[in-house]
């Protein structure tokens, strides 16, 4: 009955002649593993196409959706995250295979005549491959692909006389936005897949036509492409698979636990979304760019001759030699030479690759207690300036991890993603822009760190320098406050401590050193007399905040608070302070209301208010004293978010 | 006569065959030579009806280099305050009222940011661009060195803006500055960057 059927459509097709074709290839020297690198490669496409299909469908291409619908796949979809796991590492994994097919056709000079066309068609899908790469990258929109990808393109634009035009052609516009995202992807699910799979077909046909380029000496009889040959491709593709399969489960295989959410584990990472008024400095392309990225920095101090010639000539005349290997292959030691180009390339990229990896985790590796690792650390000069370099890198790799982190925390929060995208988000949350906004405003002057450890925002403020950028020689006190935990129980009794009051996290570097406070701390306070009032006091006085953070040790502590207050008043607080009926304003701030949301904006809105500082403020400027908007250096929006991250009153996520 | 029968079927044979021959002859006309006008026809409505959906798209594709944006504005983006006089450099966004992307609108939007100190003997603020001139990341100010440094290629910029190690191509881009009634304004400008000339990007 089967067969009848075949023999049915035979007769009208030929389909048993084209399978047997097929099947029956000649392979003259039998079956080898060295021929099974195309195959892998035809496998790598399948795989690209199936999951970059399925992608496809839940991928909303634009400034609002293409993040947050990346989001839903890696961190809400079933299944999700091994889709997009498959995907990204299938496209690492692609590069790879790509440069082992090319050396061995270079070692076995399977680029001769008459198979020419087949090895220009090859270098042509590699470059087809590469450039799926680097669209891909954008993508998700995140702020690696981001700022990476604009490094790129900015690339194209130094071509002379049509690069602008190039540039502007592929990002869409004078900047990056909507159409980005909409010609890369065109380019990386329609024009580049479209083009790989119409030359795939005459690659193959060629393969056919001129017969597989047999290693030689060959070493056994003649065989056939099915079964063996066969057998080994699809054991060399299930390798391909396992280590793919490896690279997206590595986390959980390496002891990471997994919960509900796999994909905030395994798979490919999504960092924040991309925010064109936050860069990313530690963005690097793919590790497989890396070598391109690394060889441009060996023409510093050439200007724009150096950069034309790292970026466009260079790579291009590589390409050249490539493109021409099989007409060099013709002449006396051509072959040779081809190989030994193949092989310096290959060498010099993983060198320049190990180079660029260097330079960024230096300061990591030196740290670093693996045993593979422990040899190098002896390289790394903690003193130089690659090495402070490498630190940078590695902060703001961290720090990325962490905004990552807190994009999928909101996303995930009771109000969701709005229509106009989770940066909007972002943009009102006081953990994301506190820190910048910090960094911009107050950085300068204050410090915010957690003196125990050394870590946070904004460490001790730089001294000033001279026109000329020079320390100037005595510089003036230059230091605000340290405002880690401004307010807290711990911050309020450091101020009441005589060691404490006058260091740099306090009064140290400002005129209010030697102010009445400072006297009064380390003179008629008597903290060892007092010890327990003060205790006390510090508790009433850090209640007045309301942090969040302390929230439940002030429900606790109610009937402390309540005598507290009463000791504010003995020890002799209000007799410079107004505090609730007590004391007078004019001279130091008001401790009714210290440090809650109310007092901090006021303060920094105008320091010189009656209610803070009128007449001892030491050089803070007026923030936002003036009621039309435009006048002032804070807008409300950014002192709402700077006071809320200073109180740490922000969304968290609960139960984790 | 056997040689005489035989004759006759051989000749029929040959003469089917040859029928069959001349059939297939027949059906199959020599190939044109000279039909010019058929041949240019062919190929003028072949060109014509691929043209013209290829146009379409390509009238869309090169949309965005039919649109240049206006000429910049001066853009408030500091109180004067904010600016030291000790010639300690600042970085602030540039807000604009509204920027278009397309088809959305973003209302008071950052769309770069810009470096500035004041000059401490003359007292006027000098701004650039914080894009990189190399690669258009964005500089930053190291305190300790005194110098802006662009941490994607590890290119630095001595306080006035001029290129003190690395692969940039030019110095900072300064940009045109005004301070009026307490307040600074730019005139942000963004340019091509990788080449050696300031080139304003439309």
């Amino acid at each position: 009955m089967i067969s009848s059927i075949i023999d049915w459509i035979d007769d009208r097709t030929g389909i048993k002649g084209l399978m047997h074709e097929a099947l029956f290839e000649r392979i003259p020297g039998g079956a080898r593993w060295r021929y099974v690198w195309g195959s892998t490669l035809m496998f790598a496409f399948f795989v690209q196409a199936v999951t970059g299909i399925c992608l496809w469908m839940s991928y909303a291409p634009s400034g609002q959706t293409a993040w947050e619908s990346v989001y839903y796949i890696q961190h809400e979809m079933y299944g999700g995250w091994l889709l997009r796991g498959i995907h990204h590492f299938m496209a690492q994994t692609m590069v790879v295979l790509l440069a082992l097919h090319l050396m061995q056709v270079v070692i076995d000079g399977a680029y001769r005549a008459p198979r020419e066309f087949n090895f220009w068609i090859g270098l042509v899908l590699m470059k087809i491959t590469l450039g799926l790469s680097l669209t891909g990258y954008l993508l998700p929109w995140d702020q690696k692909g981001y700022w990476a990808t604009r490094v790129a393109t900015n690339l194209a634009g130094i071509v002379p006389i049509v690069g602008p035009s190039i540039q502007k052609l592929v990002v869409g516009g004078p900047d990056y936005g909507h159409f980005t995202l909409t010609r890369f992807f065109a380019l990386h699910v329609g024009v580049l897949p479209a083009l790989l799979a119409m030359l795939v077909v005459p690659h193959l046909l060629l393969l056919r036509k001129h017969g597989l380029h047999a290693k030689q000496p060959l070493r056994r009889p003649e065989g056939y492409f099915w079964p063996e040959q066969v057998l080994k491709d699809a054991v060399a593709c299930l390798a391909v698979l396992c280590v793919v399969l490896f690279l997206v489960f590595q986390p959980a295989i390496m002891g990471t636990p997994v919960g509900d959410h796999p994909g905030d584990v395994l798979g490919a990472h999504l960092d924040a979304p991309a925010d064109r008024a936050n860069e990313y400095s530690a963005a690097r392309p793919e590790w497989y760019f890396l070598f391109l990225f690394q060889f441009l920095k060996l023409f510093e101090g050439m200007g724009a001759t150096g950069e034309l010639i790292g970026a466009i000539i260079a790579p291009g005349a590589i390409m050249g030699v490539l493109f021409l290997m099989p007409i060099i292959g013709n002449w006396n030691l051509g072959h040779r030479f081809n190989v030994l180009f193949t092989f310096v390339l290959l060498i010099g990229a993983g060198l320049l690759t190990f180079q660029a990896l260097w330079d960024d985790r230096q300061a990591s590796i030196a740290a670093s207690d693996s045993a593979l690792l422990k040899p190098l650390a002896k390289f790394a000069d903690p003193s130089s300036d690659k090495f402070k370099q490498s630190q940078a890198f590695l902060a703001a790799v961290d720090e990325a991890g962490e905004n990552a982190h807190r994009a999928i925390e909101l996303a995930r929060a009771p109000r969701g993603i709005p229509n106009t995208g989770l940066l909007s988000v972002l943009n009102e949350d006081p953990k994301t822009q506190g820190p910048r906004l910090f960094r911009r405003y107050c950085g300068s002057c204050h410090a915010h760190f957690d003196p125990a450890t050394g870590k946070g925002v904004a460490l001790q403020p730089s001294a000033p320098v001279d026109a000329n950028g020079n320390p100037l020689p005595n510089p003036e006190p230059y230091a605000a406050p340290n405002l880690y935990r401004f307010a807290s129980r711990e911050w309020i009794a450091g101020v009441l401590d005589p060691e404490l009051v006058t260091s740099v996290h306090y009064f140290g570097a400002t005129k209010h050193k030697d102010g009445e406070m400072a006297a009064f701390v380390k003179g008629d306070l008597k903290p060892q007399e007092f010890a327990a009032d003060i205790k006390l006091a510090v508790i009433a006085l850090s209640a007045e905040a309301g942090l969040p953070a302390q929230r439940q040790l002030d429900l606790e502590d109610a009937s402390k608070i309540k005598e507290g207050q009463a000791k504010l008043k003995s020890l002799g607080c209000v007799d410079c302070h107004k505090f609730q009926g007590d004391g007078e304003l004019g001279t130091y701030p008001d401790l009714t209301g210290y440090g809650s949301y109310e007092w901090l904006k006021g303060m920094i809105a105008n320091p010189e208010h009656p209610r803070f500082y009128p007449e001892g403020n030491d050089r803070m400027p007026k923030f936002a004293d003036s009621d039309k908007a435009e006048d002032n250096t804070l807008s409300a929006q950014n002192l709402d978010l700077i006071v809320r991250w200073l109180r740490g009153e922000w969304y968290e996520a609960t139960g984790h | 006569m056997d040689d005489m029968k035989i004759g006759p079927v051989q000749g029929k044979a040959e003469s089917q065959r040859s029928a069959v021959a001349a059939k297939s002859a027949a059906s199959a006309p020599p190939e044109p030579r000279r039909d010019f006008l058929t041949k240019a026809a062919a190929v003028v409505t072949g060109g014509a009806i691929t043209a013209c959906p290829v146009a379409a798209g390509v009238a869309v594709i090169i949309d965005p280099l039919m649109r240049t944006s206006g000429e910049a504005k001066f853009v408030r983006v500091a109180a004067s305050e904010a600016v030291p006089n000790d010639g300690v450099p600042r970085q602030f966004p540039v807000i604009v009222e509204s920027r278009d992307d397309a088809w959305t609108r973003y209302v008071n939007e950052a769309i770069g940011a810009v470096i500035m100190r004041r000059d401490p003997s003359s007292g006027k603020v000098i701004a650039w661009t914080a894009t990189c001139p190399h690669a258009g990341c964005f500089v930053g100010y190291q305190s300790d060195k005194k110098q802006f440094f662009c941490p994607c290629h590890n290119s630095a910029f001595d306080m006035d803006g001029k290129v003190l190690s690395g692969p940039p191509p030019r110095d900072l881009d300064a940009l045109e500055v005004e301070e009026k009634d307490g307040s600074i304004l730019v005139k942000f400008q963004e340019f091509i960057v990788g080449v050696h000339d300031k080139v304003v990007k439309t």
